[in-house]
């Protein structure tokens, strides 16, 4: 009898540990046992169980900083090279590939998943390699400053405290994408480590009213694949979408007074564009990059009390509380890549803008970031160009120089002639999802509300006033052709806000 | 007076091993990872300036003096600005928090 409620109490936990996924939650302090002088250290002694976690992991664009396209880049929906990170230009620090041996990386590889990709020709092969506390590590105060351990970690409790990720392992990296604290991403910045219903239901703590949801609740896993694509980089390992859990019996407005009008929008409006209905809201996101104005030693006063203009980087504009852009997207961008020509540098170039019109029926109105750039581009080969800003333009200010010597590395060679262009960013927003009553209402887009461009999104006016939806053709066509660069070319003032 | 001698170099032993064992304590330097509540600095030409930080263990409010030039133009441009999650190493210096280094977590 004694045998058989062991083998039952057993049994139940082994259940109970495999059904809550809280394998990975396993007190490791058995395991951990050595002396760790290094990050590698600790990955040596993972590798005694984890060997098949390194290698998935290692076949991931968090490892490789690239992937397939899966039709996410028009126009490169048959490429067989892969693009990522590691290969793409952007609009804010613009490249990791500067200098003749790539030493840009040095800076930016920090939040690579690894020790530490500082240069060209880092062993993509070597599992030792592999950074597992970055993302596992709950405790010990991990971190990595200047391709170093920060010297404020406690390798050993940090490697006896892994767990799942949680918010505040992806927000590492992900809320200072584009180098600080809420740079880059409107929607992603560290005030959601300790967020409150009213700035995301998902994220926000359940003793503080919200679902208490880690990142991989919603951009869920396999092998270490992780779901989720971004408007700013060509691959991704599977898409996530609010359906994937509100659909069927949790499908929304179900409870709702006006629910069969709010459900007649689905059809054409994106579930964010009423629930995040301004966007860094809790602290000022960068809105605005002008890298021309580089060694001119401005004084410009702070923006939303953040540092406006740095000698070294350039010029900055900030917004707090912004209220998005909205446009078609079916889920695919048409996106500069590095080495396409641009046609009119007068005009500014479309750096990635979601593709969709009101004619297709598999598009719906999405929210976005507005984002304007600045940035040198190759006056005689007519493409954006790769300068080497750390360890090069930062500390000489010398655009010569950094241009030269970002061409040694990225491989695309440098007239010696530069200038500058600007172009517009438009980055898609998926968090800060805010509760029901702070969603948007009728009236801020129809009947007055000033929400909607109506005409830039296609239709001949308020719809609710006009008439004209989806189903009858616009008057305004605004198709992008895909892969013609032609269609980048838009007028400055066309900010469709 | 042997004995009467003994209890005093004894006791004075212990004094200064007290005194001795308490400057050890104050010049020890302390690491703490907050987020910064306040920052409080005087114009433009200020050479000094003070951050309250929010200890994530604890959850205590600390306040640290900074005086390094680095830092205090980052706080004075505003590129270390309220909200800001920092490493921070200090010593306390008649009764003040005296920071050695004052880094930020994340951003590059």
């Amino acid at each position: 009898m004694k045998k058989r409620l062991s083998t039952f109490f057993v049994g139940t936990m082994l259940l109970a540990i495999s059904s809550n996924g809280m394998a990975a939650q396993v007190d490791h302090a058995d395991f951990i046992r050595g002396k760790y002088k290094s990050g590698p250290d600790v990955t040596k002694e993972c590798l005694k169980c984890h060997e098949k976690q390194a290698d998935d992991i290692m076949k991931t664009s968090h490892w490789k900083w690239k992937g397939p396209t899966k039709g996410h880049v028009r126009g490169y929906e048959n490429s067989k090279v892969e693009y990522g990170k590691t290969n793409m230009l952007n609009s804010f620090c613009v490249t990791v590939e500067g200098g003749p041996n790539q030493e840009a990386r040095g800076h930016c590889g920090e939040c690579h998943a690894g020790y530490f990709w500082d240069k060209k020709g880092f062993d993509l092969t070597d599992k030792t390699k592999v950074d597992c506390l970055v993302c596992h590590a709950q405790q010990g105060d991990y971190g990595r400053e200047n391709n170093e351990i920060s010297d404020f970690t406690d390798l050993k409790k940090a490697a006896v405290s892994v767990g799942l990720p949680t918010i505040k392992n992806c927000g590492a990296c992900h809320f200072s994408g584009g180098g600080d604290d809420a740079v880059k991403h409107g929607d992603l910045d560290s005030t959601l480590k300790t967020a409150d219903k009213s700035l995301d239901v998902h994220m926000a703590s359940t003793t503080k009213g919200g679902q208490g949801l880690d990142c991989q609740s919603c951009h869920t896993t396999k092998d270490h694949q992780i779901s989720g694509a971004s408007t700013m980089l060509a691959t991704h390992e599977g898409r996530v979408t609010c359906e994937d859990c509100h659909s069927g019996k949790n499908a929304p407005h179900q409870n709702s007074r006006n629910g069969v009008i709010l459900n007649s929008h689905l059809k054409s409006v994106a579930c964010q564009s009423c629930h995040i209905p301004f966007f860094a809201r809790k602290k000022a996101t960068r809105v605005s990059w002008d890298w021309s104005t580089v060694g001119k030693n401005l004084t410009l006063p702070p923006q939303e009390g953040r540092i406006s203009y740095d000698n070294a980087r350039g010029t900055y504009g900030w917004a707090k509380n912004v209220v998005p852009t909205y446009m078609w997207y079916d889920g695919t961008i048409n996106r500069y890549m590095k080495g396409d020509k641009i046609k009119d540098p007068s005009k500014p170039l479309i750096f990635m803008k979601p593709y969709g019109s009101i004619t297709e029926s598999s598009a719906k109105i999405y929210p976005f970031k507005y984002f304007t750039g600045k940035q040198p581009m190759d006056s005689q080969y007519k493409y954006l160009s790769v300068f080497q800003q750390y360890k090069g333009l930062w500390d000489t200010l010398n655009w010569q120089k950094s241009l030269e010597d970002g061409a040694k590395g990225s491989g695309l060679p440098y007239s010696g002639k530069y200038q500058f262009v600007n172009t517009i960013s438009y980055i898609g927003l998926d968090h800060m999802v805010a509760p029901k009553e702070d969603a948007l209402t009728c009236g801020d887009c129809h009947m007055g509300g000033t929400r909607m461009n109506w005409k830039a999104l296609g239709y001949n006016g308020d719809p609710m006033l006009m008439g004209g939806g989806r189903d009858k053709k616009a008057s305004v066509n605004h198709q992008q052709k895909p892969a013609d660069l032609n269609f980048i070319q838009e007028n400055w003032v066309q900010k469709h806000q | 007076m042997k004995k009467a001698v003994s209890i005093v170099m004894v006791i004075t032993l212990m004094a200064l091993t007290i005194v001795s064992f308490s400057r050890v304590a104050s010049a020890e330097d302390i690491k703490m990872v907050g987020v910064i509540t306040k920052i409080e600095i005087a114009g433009k030409d200020a050479k000094t300036a003070t951050a309250t930080l929010k200890d994530n263990k604890s959850g205590k409010l600390v306040v640290i003096t900074v005086n390094d030039d680095l830092t205090l133009d980052k706080f004075k441009d505003h590129r270390i600005v309220e909200g800001d999650e920092i490493r921070c190493k200090y010593e306390t210096v008649d009764g003040k928090n005296v920071s050695k280094i004052f880094r930020k977590t994340a951003g590059c």
